[in-house]
């Protein structure tokens, strides 16, 4: 082969559509030939730049309210509106097998009853969580980062969960004043960027900031598709080096999906039980106004 | 007894869910590239997956999920075409330009998302289209052919000019961009 045959077939090449001795002509070609090794390194550069550039742009970035609403609507389409109905087939049924979920549930309560008596002195650290799991995102595996993913799952559970926290939270607006001033209107920022995607799906529980492990957290917990869902904002304590990622990383531990992003000088988790792609979604939705709400109050700041 | 009657229905939906629908995202993207704006790709999307859930029975499981999806999405996109009168009979004057483009140039290094995105903006749908089917979402030349209903053939001549062309777009628009750049830098300077 020389290099006006490996010119001709250099594309298909780069696509691996050769046969097998064709590809091991080729590379015969290139061990001796260094024009084509270069021309060949630039094409290949070239691929993985478009790749990423299209991956990575805005414009060809999915909304994720249109993501959830075009799932709905095709399990809509398959189940009915009810489908709950349909897919127990008829209602007697439902009633009955619903009839013994209530008594099931009634049982466990009285069952469990001398448990939820006793006191629990130290409920933050009984219930630390211990992540040790893989990262899909590189950027994401700074041990400050890691450290602060723990201490926003301790709070998903010992505030949202359980409301076994140590220290009385106080207000955004006063966390503003002591804190920094991204806390104020962080919830507003997150209850309305859900409300755009999801609509009257998303439901407010509360919104305040909060002390776990020594860290402090601005917390907005909603409920969505009867899941509860927090969504917790830290300062970096490593702020000088800048993440400019758009990169969602999630993790699972103990049962709970993690989503994290970061932002400026701050770390933003969604934490909740719902399934990975769901949890991820919520993150999405809210991404982008989180991103423009912490740039803002960086500047004025 | 139970009257589980709905179970397949159940089954398929969850096979549906764990089949198709990752690759929304995807689909989206390619949609994105394939019509003019964001609503028009979402509808596309949308008719799509609700196309694929109908004829999910006729999908063959183990086989590429991706690619059944960017069929169908290509098929019903050629309908709505028909349907708008966008339809493109000719495209001589594209594959003309794609002739004239003989000189390959050297490829910029450290070109940024941006300039790619302008030059791949430049290159015209017919090409460009194989071009993202390839080179971003990484399908073979069989399967390109059979989205769009074309001979392996021209898939392979389509995405060599395409790509040749990509890059002459490449040079022009980073070459035009940096000389934009150091005009503004020597203004300020002055």
């Amino acid at each position: 082969m020389n290099c006006k045959d490996f010119k001709e077939i250099a594309d298909s090449y780069l696509s691996n559509e050769l046969l097998v001795e064709t590809n091991h002509e080729v590379l015969q070609h290139l061990e001796n030939c260094a024009n084509c090794r270069r021309e060949l390194g630039a094409r290949r550069e070239l691929r993985a730049s478009l790749r990423s550039a299209v991956k990575n742009s805005l414009h060809s970035r999915i909304n994720p309210a249109f993501a959830y609403k075009l799932k709905t609507d095709l399990r809509q389409k398959t189940f009915g509106k009810n489908h709950a109905w349909n897919f127990f087939g008829s209602k007697a049924v439902f009633a009955s097998l619903f009839a013994v979920m209530i008594l099931a549930v009634a049982f466990g309560l009285i069952w469990r009853k001398p448990e939820t008596n006793t006191v629990n002195l130290n409920p933050v650290d009984t219930n630390k969580t211990n992540i040790n799991l893989p990262n899909n995102s590189l950027n994401y595996q700074r041990a400050d980062f890691v450290e602060a993913r723990k201490d926003a799952v301790d709070d998903h559970k010992n505030c949202a969960l359980t409301h076994n926290l140590k220290e009385k939270p106080i207000s955004l607006d006063e966390a503003a004043k002591l804190y920094g001033t991204a806390n104020k209107g962080f919830d507003k920022t997150v209850i309305e960027a859900l409300r755009e995607g999801f609509g009257d799906n998303v439901k407010f529980i509360k919104a305040h900031f909060c002390l776990i492990n020594g860290r402090r957290f601005a917390h907005v917990v909603v409920e969505f598709q009867k899941k509860v869902v927090s969504v917790l904002m830290t300062k970096r304590e490593n702020a000088d080096e800048t993440n400019n990622s758009d990169a969602i990383s999630c993790q699972t531990a103990d049962g709970l999906q993690i989503a994290c992003f970061e932002s400026g000088n701050y770390s933003i988790f969604v934490i909740s039980d719902l399934p990975e792609t769901d949890n991820l979604l919520v993150a999405r939705t809210i991404s982008l106004s989180i991103k423009k709400h912490i740039g803002k109050s960086e500047k004025t700041a | 007894m139970f009257g589980f009657g709905k179970s397949t229905e159940k089954e398929n939906w969850e096979d549906f869910e764990n089949e198709a629908l990752p690759h929304l995202e995807g689909l989206f993207r390619t949609a994105r590239w394939l019509v003019r704006d964001r609503e028009e790709a979402e509808d596309l999307a949308q008719e799509t997956f609700a196309q694929a859930l109908k004829s999910f029975h006729r999908y063959e499981r183990g086989t590429n999920c991706r690619a059944w999806l960017t069929q169908i999405m290509y098929h019903l996109n050629s309908n709505r075409k028909r349907k708008l009168g966008r339809m493109k009979i000719v495209e001589d004057t594209e594959e003309m330009i794609a002739e004239t483009v003989a000189f390959e140039p050297e490829i910029p290094q450290k070109v940024t998302d941006e300039e790619v995105l302008a030059a791949l903006e430049r290159v015209p749908q017919s090409f460009r289209e194989i071009v993202i089917l390839a080179d971003v979402e990484e399908f073979a030349y069989r399967e390109i052919a059979e989205m769009l209903q074309i001979p392996a053939g021209t898939v392979m001549s389509r995405l060599h000019r395409g790509r040749k062309m990509l890059r002459v777009e490449l040079v022009g628009y980073a070459q035009n961009y940096r000389f934009k750049n150091l005009e503004q830098t020597g203004s300020k300077d002055l």
